[in-house]
């Protein structure tokens, strides 16, 4: 039987570092560690829940809540100088996930092909450079205001992921990508609200995913920005682990990338049987 | 404020290679398909940022592409490049 071995949160992006060298050596860290801890699972996919900034769900829709990629493999759209990739993924695993949560009352867009922007691409290449390891993306829509699923939809479905798991025979990693706060393309661009930051990674390591499952996205807009939206990705992954807490790996306002950068590591059930 | 035929442009060049390329390079043929205003066309000439694109009325992600496709130095400042130098992925690079 399959179990969710393993569950990690992170930023997904990656700016130049003139000027912020210190700061952007703490993601790259965070990065490398994130690929370490996971490679030491072994997990034979990696479902990667982040939002999609357009090459691949044009912002004119449709703009599915959720969407996952059942593909043998996906490349990578390569904006931001990122490297025009082929990424192995797992067809099966993904289409069975969509028909199962169909049984759970979560309805899934599926699409059978991809170009990862930088959303997926960044954390994909730099924790798995080898790029060996199947990865199974899962959207959850940003762009459109009147498909956003509710963090605590988020929540469940992480749940569901976790149930889907035990039906199969492959051991599984999920990151959740994104976050947190900025606001990006809007006229609030350049801002951070550390406070909130603060507060969500703190909910995390005390296991209180579940009451950031509770905000709205209205709130979550006011305090983390439309891009703070991704972390319903962070939110997803707690449900999918069991929400056991955990440990904030780094956490960097890094004001010229106008974004709180941050990675996590949950407890996975096997450590928090300990 | 309608700003749909800019985001149209935008769109287009997400969907296509030749298109963003096209953007890139302000090609006239290919601007000329779209009913932008003269201010519009103006903002698109002149390396616009996200902050003059969204006040146009294009939604926020959309104006950080077409910041990336009008404004090389935008795009110049966003870029990732250097960490994939310095640890480069080890698979077969696509034309994509």
């Amino acid at each position: 039987m399959g179990n969710v071995i393993g569950a990690f949160a992170t930023s997904h992006t990656l700016f130049p570092s003139t000027g912020v060298e210190t700061q952007a050596q703490e993601v790259v860290d965070g990065f490398n560690e994130l690929g370490r801890r996971i490679g030491a699972l072994g997990p034979h996919v990696v479902v990667m829940v982040s939002s999609e900034h357009g090459p691949t769900l044009l912002p004119s829709g449709p703009q599915p809540p959720y969407t996952v990629a059942v593909t043998e493999s996906f490349a990578t759209f390569g904006e931001m100088n990122i490297p025009k990739l082929q990424i192995p993924s797992n067809a099966g695993f993904a289409g069975a996930f969509v028909s199962y949560a169909a049984t759970r009352d979560f309805d899934i867009a599926s699409m059978n092909t991809m170009r990862a922007d930088h959303g997926l691409a960044i954390p994909i290449l730099m924790m798995f450079p080898a790029n060996n390891i199947a990865v199974v993306p899962l959207i959850i829509g940003t762009q459109s205001p009147n498909s956003l699923a509710t963090p605590s939809r988020c929540y469940r479905l992480g749940k569901v992921l976790a149930d889907y798991v035990t039906t199969r025979d492959e051991n599984v990693v999920v990151v959740g990508c994104g976050g947190l706060s900025h606001w990006p393309g809007t006229p609030q661009m350049g801002r951070i609200n550390e406070e909130f930051d603060a507060d969500f990674l703190a909910l995390l390591s005390a296991g209180d995913g579940g009451y950031a499952a509770a905000w709205s996205n209205d709130y979550i807009l006011d305090h983390a920005g439309n891009g703070g939206l991704e972390i319903r990705n962070w939110i997803f992954a707690a449900g999918a682990i069991g929400d056991r807490g955990g440990e904030t790996l780094y956490y960097a306002p890094i004001k010229p990338w106008a974004t709180g950068m941050s990675a996590f590591a949950f407890i996975s059930p096997q450590e928090g049987a300990v | 404020m309608s700003s749909a035929e800019l985001s149209r442009m935008v769109e287009d060049g997400l969907a296509s290679a030749a298109a963003w390329s096209a953007i890139r390079a302000l090609d006239d043929e290919f601007l000329a398909r779209y009913a932008l205003t003269p201010n519009e066309a103006a903002t698109v000439r002149n390396k616009p940022t996200p902050d003059k694109l969204a006040s146009l009325g294009v939604p926020p992600l959309l104006a950080m592409w077409g910041s990336f496709m009008c404004n090389p130095d935008f795009e110049t400042s966003m870029s990732a490049g250097e960490y994939f130098t310095a640890r480069p992925c080890q698979a077969e690079r696509t034309d994509g």
